[in-house]
């Protein structure tokens, strides 16, 4: 099966919404654009690799309210208020779940293979990944929101 | 007595111990430690007998296929339950070939993760 943008789209769509649901929180997705570059400029930014069965870069920008409502809602409603490390474990868990979750919907008849996520954090923070032109996938998150960009090889 | 099992929880993510510890204390496990991946666990089990591991796959080093079979070749009777967010077929298989008959998808729910872990400790 070859992979089309539309089908990763979809699967990274239905996987974000339903990984985000079973921490007890709601997120609807709300736009796609196209860009130049698989780039983030978030507080959090967190990269996975696919490799193998379908190339590519799957690239997920948070800012710091999204980071503390997701990463919350994984440990059952912990308050959190800064970004620590375990925040940014959090992120990185949150997003190899969500991709986990999306590669399987692909139903690919060879093995995707998937990077352990890497993290980049920082005020004024911009990571480009690759120059490939990419999408990005924007979802909203109660009052705050996230996105998801990723391009294939 | 379910506070007297040695649980160790393999992954790089330190939130997942931390879910899952949180998860397990609850229900009367007490003893749920923490290995950031498979080196670490390796040396872990040199000096501790734990009735259950669980172990997940994607992990930067030495993945969990690696991790795991490194671990039978020392402790071939070791209880493992495999915990990844990687639910594709060839790994499920990779798994049932080492003799891991039980695997949980992440994100897991509490009531999912005791199950899972209960079935493995019997």
């Amino acid at each position: 099966m070859t992979c089309q943008l539309t089908d990763l789209k979809n699967a990274l769509v239905e996987a974000s919404t339903e990984v985000i649901s079973m921490f007890g929180l709601s997120c609807s997705f709300v736009k796609e654009s196209e860009e130049k570059s698989l780039n983030s400029g978030e507080d959090i930014n967190v990269v996975i690799g696919l490799s193998n069965g379908l190339k590519g870069n799957i690239l997920a920008g948070f800012p710091k309210s999204a980071a503390l409502k997701i990463v919350s809602g994984m440990m059952g409603g912990t308050e959190l208020s800064d970004v620590d490390d375990m925040v940014k474990s959090g992120l990185g868990e949150f997003t190899n779940m969500m991709s986990g979750n999306a590669i399987i919907r692909l139903k690919s008849d060879k093995l995707i293979e998937l990077s352990p996520p890497t993290l980049a954090s920082g005020e004024d923070m911009f990571v480009m990944i690759s120059r490939a032109p990419a999408r990005k996938l924007f979802f909203k998150l109660g009052d705050t929101e996230f996105n998801i960009a990723y391009c294939i090889e | 007595m379910l506070d007297q099992i040695k649980i160790l929880i393999i992954d790089d993510s330190e939130i997942v111990h931390k879910m899952a510890q949180k998860t397990l204390n609850m229900v009367g496990f007490k003893q749920v430690d923490y290995a950031p991946g498979g080196k670490a666990a390796l040396e872990m089990i040199n000096n501790t007998d734990y009735n259950l591991i669980s172990c997940d796959i994607t992990m930067p080093e030495m993945d969990g296929i690696e991790t795991v079979t490194k671990i039978l070749e020392k402790k071939p009777d070791q209880k493992i339950i495999m915990l990844t967010a990687m639910g594709q077929a060839d790994y499920v298989i990779k798994s049932k070939e080492l003799g891991i008959k039980h695997y949980l998808l992440k994100p897991f729910t509490p009531e999912q993760l005791i199950k899972t872990i209960k079935e493995a400790l019997e």
